[in-house]
Order: structure tokens, then sequence, then C-alpha cells
């Protein structure tokens, strides 16, 4: 056992496999950016895949941002306040439409016929989402002087609302499933302020263990109904 | 020997320049080497493989880092043993056992490297035990630090020195 | 390594009331087998069926004994699957490497390394390798095809299935691809559609779909057969009876039936396209 045999294919290989690290593309930089988050390469990949996130939901978050940022304290600036907390859950909703499914993807297809699962996929993209606006729309509203419960009152509901859009689209099309989330939230609010006194009374604490079991409630038919995003919604 | 110093350092210089055939020729005339050395510090194919990529990697990227003191060889070797120890920590890998990496090692030494220039060191090595042969190989040979030689054969830094410690005794014995 | 089984039984979808498939028997192993139909005969359909992104209403699907229909059978087909649906898209701002990257990364091809080298290998196949900074909206139509077929091809598939693979391209990037997906027959079952007969005659199966339903499974020379003795050359224009009929270049005109030979006509040897026509029956 002096020197061990080394086949001379195994040094080609080898050889091939440098050229291919030398003709590798750099990252971009906003690949870059997101793995120095601590993500895996191929999370990143599949995170940032779809253009999706596009000017429409980036002018959303910075209207939001705005609104955050002008909205004074309860006592005073209730509407305001009001309105942050009903435009703010509806950000990551937006943003989650435009990140998959035959509409948003243009590989879909290809991706369906892989042992990926869709709904992996799905929930991949959704959790970057919800963290870069949870963390735009709070740091925003943190900015504010006037600052209180309200600057995070928003989040259970944005995961309920999320996960109640992600529910609805195994039954209609992500932008579709989007509006109709959408539209039940100001429905719900209105409904809520329309038999309360308090304006904010959709953001209390009782009003926050009822998103909570919402966002659970939606889970649980998006895991039941998980199929669906491993299928092609052909429509003829 | 000279000669073919001469001929990689030319090439390390065609490298510099973004040369791509040179970094080829570099790899064909010391992949063989490389690999074969490589394989006795680690059993693991897949991991030498990746080691021998990196190298060639680094050397196309950063060709300027040799700094012409000793052979073109010598700084691959450097560079080739320190990417397997990279890939050993990352996977955390078994290393080979003791006697495996001396016995290549050694034979190794004797027949492509050393050619005299260690004088009857070989020799004495393969008098010592095996654990020790291993650490003497890693530092002495390999020219590691003990933190990369304890990576290499997977036990701690302390009983790396305890044992180029003992190797010391034990080959002053021998050689005297 | 085995070739990857396809068996279909009595498979029917439809979209509204439209049947796509009215019933399709296919039972094919290995080698390339051409999907050869008109348009709207369901070709899409079947070949999606067979690439598990659409679940057939009823008849069964077996894919080297795995049923689609269930989750688990459905994951280990996908993971032996090569597809190349007919509307090969990729983002136009994305680059070549970072397109296969990601479908490579969907193939579950997690280490990062083996997935760069899986990129290119597919790329040097594909003949795109130095493309692979490009963006895809630089590509032409038939480069963007290849890019198609190169994403198919990543993790060594034994079963790939290509929706008109050589659809909308040039003649010399035609026969380039035809030539690219003809390699792959030796390591892999080879399911492709078109709607050339010039395509189907390259291949060892064809199968001809037309309105739902196959019509003809067999090689390239028994489809000719099917038209042996009813393929006519006469000087004339068609008579009523003919199936089909069309004028040569010669300026005589070949005329396609089953009736006795019509005076002055000649008969002559079957093509494949004559074949087809006659098992389809189409009117020209």
């Amino acid at each position: 056992m002096s020197t061990p045999l080394i086949d001379p294919a195994r040094l080609e290989r080898n050889w091939q496999a440098i050229t291919v690290e030398l003709d590798v593309p750099a990252a971009s930089r906003l690949e870059r950016l997101v793995r120095r988050l601590g993500l895996a390469p191929r999370l990143t990949r599949v995170a940032l895949a779809t253009p999706g996130l596009r000017r429409a939901w980036f002018v959303a978050v910075a209207v939001v941002m705005f609104v955050a940022l002008i909205a004074g304290d309860t006592a005073t600036n209730a509407d305001n306040i009001l309105g942050f907390l009903a435009l703010a859950p509806l950000i990551p909703v937006l943003g989650v439409s435009f990140a998959y499914g035959v509409e948003a993807d243009p590989s879909h297809e290809i991706g369906v016929a892989t042992p990926m699962r869709g709904l992996t996929l799905v929930l991949t993209r959704a959790a970057v989402i919800l963290i870069v606006s949870a963390l735009l729309l709070t740091f925003a509203a943190v900015l504010n002087p006037a600052a209180g419960f309200w600057a995070v009152a928003w989040l259970l509901p944005s995961f309920a609302l999320t996960f109640t859009s992600l529910a609805v689209s195994t039954w209609l099309s992500p932008r579709k499933a989007a509006a109709v989330t959408t539209g039940m939230w100001l429905v719900f609010l209105l409904v809520v302020n329309g038999a309360a006194s308090d304006r904010l009374a959709a953001f209390t604490a009782p009003a926050q263990v009822l998103y909570l079991f919402g966002a659970a409630a939606a889970f649980a038919v998006l895991w039941q109904r998980r199929d669906r995003f491993d299928l092609l919604a052909v429509r003829l | 020997m000279d000669e073919q110093r001469g001929e990689d350092e030319a090439l390390l210089a065609r490298i510099a320049r973004q040369d791509r055939s040179a970094l080829e020729q570099l790899y064909r005339r010391n992949a063989l080497w490389l690999t074969q050395r490589l394989q006795t510090r680690c059993s693991d194919e897949d991991m030498v493989d990746i080691a021998i990529q990196d190298t060639f990697v680094a050397v196309w990227k950063k060709p300027g880092n040799y700094k012409g003191q000793g052979a073109v060889a010598a700084w691959l070797w450097g560079i080739a043993i320190r990417k397997l120890i990279d890939q050993m920590r990352k996977t955390r890998a078994v290393p080979v056992a003791p006697d495996t990496i001396t016995e290549g090692a050694v034979s190794f030494e004797e027949t492509f490297v050393s050619s005299g220039a260690h004088g009857p060191l070989p020799a004495a090595l393969r008098q010592l035990e095996p654990d020790l042969q291993a650490v003497m190989v890693a530092t002495a040979i390999d020219g590691l630090s003990t933190k990369e030689a304890a990576r290499l054969l997977g036990v701690p830094q302390g009983t790396v020195k305890t044992r180029m410690m003992r190797a010391r005794t034990q080959l002053q014995e021998i050689l005297t | 390594m085995t070739a990857t089984q396809i068996l279909g039984t009595d498979l029917v979808k439809n979209f509204g009331k439209r049947p796509a498939l009215a019933g399709v028997d296919l039972a094919v192993q290995g080698g390339l087998i051409a999907v050869l139909g008109p348009n709207g005969a369901g070709k899409t359909t079947l070949l999606r069926c067979v690439a598990t992104v659409v679940r057939p209403d009823s008849g069964s699907l077996l894919i080297d004994g795995l049923d689609p229909a269930h989750e688990s059978d459905r994951i280990e087909v996908r993971r032996r699957l090569g597809y190349q649906p007919q509307q090969v898209s990729f983002a136009l701002s994305a680059r070549v490497f970072d397109a296969l990257d990601y479908i490579a990364v969907l193939k579950n091809i997690d280490d990062d390394r083996r997935r760069r080298q899986w990129v290119f290998h597919v790329l040097d196949l594909v003949g795109l390798r130095d493309r692979a900074h490009d963006t895809v909206g630089s590509l032409s139509g038939g480069m963007k095809q290849r890019l198609g077929l190169a994403q198919a091809l990543l993790g060594q598939p034994s079963l790939i299935v290509l929706d008109e693979p050589a659809a909308g391209v040039d003649p010399d990037e035609r026969f380039r691809i035809r030539d690219l997906v003809a390699q792959r027959r030796t390591e892999a079952t080879v399911l492709m559609s078109t709607h050339l007969t010039d395509e189907a005659a390259v291949c060892d199966t064809i199968v001809v779909l037309d309105e739902g339903s196959v019509c003809f499974v067999g090689s390239p020379d028994a489809l000719a057969r099917a038209a042996t003795g009813r393929t006519w050359v006469q000087a004339d224009a068609a008579p009523a009876w003919a199936r089909a009929s069309w004028r040569q270049a010669d300026g005589r005109y070949r005329i396609l039936g089953s009736e006795p030979a019509p005076p002055g006509a000649e008969l002559v040897a079957p093509t494949l396209e004559d074949g087809y026509l006659t098992v389809v029956g189409a009117a020209v």
C-alpha cells in the first residue's frame, strides 16, 4: 500500500470541475446580501427565483411605511393608526401573491414536475416576505416618536391573513386569493368598528388571540390541501 | 528538479496573466502526485477531490501568493493540505487510521519528494509508534501547525503537542 | 439501466365539457417515443399526465409501477423525471446559469458544488456553456429551446418528457435539437410530442394521437405500412372518395384512400406521412 493508485479519469473529472468553478458567474448583489443573513445558497435561490417582489410590492411597502411614520399617538390620531394597522397586514399578502404560481413564476410548470414539494417552495418564499415586511414596517413604526403597542399589533393579523390567502389559493389563483382575503379583512374591520366603541377594537388582546387561532386554522387548511401546490392548475 | 521548478514558475507567471491553458498545464504536471499524497492523509475520495479542485481555484485566483521561496510543488502542497483540512472540518470526517497515513506518507516521501533531502529521517520515523509517526508526518513533513495537525488527525491540540514531545525524545534515542 | 415503463389505461381528462383525453391506452418502454398528432389532439395533456403535473380524471397511469396519484409515488417519479413543457420559460432577466441552478435546486441537487457541476454539464451537452453569464432574454429562440432541454437533463433522469422540443425554431436548430434528443435514447426513456412526421421518423416508436385517443402505436415503418395499397399517384386532381390528396412537386396528385384503384392511377409505396394521414383520417 505505498502510493494509492489514481484513476486518470478521476484527474480529468477534477480538471473539468476546476473549469466549472472558474466559469461560475458571481452571485448577484441581492443574493450575496441574503446569503449574508445566513440563508443557504440553495434556499436563497428558491427565495429569489421569482422576480415576484415587483415594483407594486415595493410601492405598497413604501406607502405603508409612510403611514406608519406620520401616525401619531393613539389618543389623538386613532384614524391614522387604524389606517396603518389595516394596511400593514396586507403587505405580506400582496407580496406572497406575487411570489408563486403560473402568473408569477415563468418556470412554474417545470418546478411542479420536480420532487421539491410545492408547499415547501411557497412557504419558503412566504417566510422571506413575512420577515422582510415585518422588519421594514416595524422599523418605520418604531421611528415614529409616538410608537406604541400598534407598532407590532399588525404582526399576528398579517400571519393570519397570509396563511388565509395561501389557503384560499388552493382553490383560486394566488392573485384572486389575495383579492378575496383583502376583501374579507376590510369587511371584518368595518363590522368590528361598527359594533365596538373603541376605534382599535380589532387589535386588542382578545382580537390578537383570535388572529393566532385564525392563522393556525388557515395553516391547517393549507396543510390539508397541500397537494394542490404539486399539480398544475390548468384552465383551458 | 531545478528545471521542473523553473517550468512551474513560468506557468505561474502566465496564470497571473489569466492564461487558462497555463493553469491546465500546471494541473497536468502536479495533480497526480498531489492527489496521491492527499489520499494518504484522508481516505475519502470526494474530500480529496474537492481539496484538489479548491487548490487550483486558489492558485488561479492568487498566483501571486507564491513568493518564490522553495519549490512551487511545496507551495501547492501547503495549499492542498490546508484545503483538505477545511473539508475535514466542514464534514467532521473520520480521519484515516494513523498507521495508514504514515505508511503511505513515509513511503511516498521516500519515493517522490525527499529523495535524500531529509537524510535518514523517514527510516527513523518508521521506527516510531504509529500515533507518533502520524504527528511527525503532519508537522514536520506537511508543515502544519499543531492546530491544523489536530484537525487532520482528529485529536485535541494538547494530544498533538504531547505526542510531538514524545516523538522528539524517541527520535533522539533512535538517531544517536 | 432498465428503461422506464409507461402504462396508461383508459386515461380520461376533460377541461370543462371538452375532452382532452378520451380514453387513452398506452404501453411503452424504452427508447425514443414520439407522440404524433394534429394540434388539439391531446398531446400536451397526455405528456402532462405522464410528467405528473396533471392528474387524469379517470383511468390508471403507472410509471415503472408507480402511481402518480399517490404523493410518495409521485415524488419518486419526479426524482427520475426530466420535463420540458411546451412553453419553456425562464425569467428573461435571469442569467442562464442562475435559471438552471434554480431548477437544479428544485431537483434536490442540494450540494452547491455538485449543482454547479450539473449545470455546466448540461450546458456543455446543449452547447450553451459560453452563454452561462448571459441573460435568458439575450438567447435566440433555438437557444431558449435548448436551454429548456438542458434543464430537463439535470440529474440524469431515466424518463424524459419533452413537449414539442423543436417547435418554432430555424431548420438548423431543429436538426440540432433533434440530434440532442436522439442521443438521450440510450440512457432514458424519452417521450416527445411533435406534429411533424419527419421528427417522428427518427424515433423508435410512434404513438399517433387524434381527438384524445390513440389510433396507432408502432415503429415508423409500421406506420408507413398502414397506407400500403391505399396510396396512389395520378395526373388529375383527387376524386371525391379520397381520404386525402395533395399536389406533389412533380405536378401529379397523391391520393390516399381505400376504394378500388382509380383509372390511370399508379399504386406507389407509402411514406410515413401517408401512413400517418391514413390512421388519423385527416382531410387536406
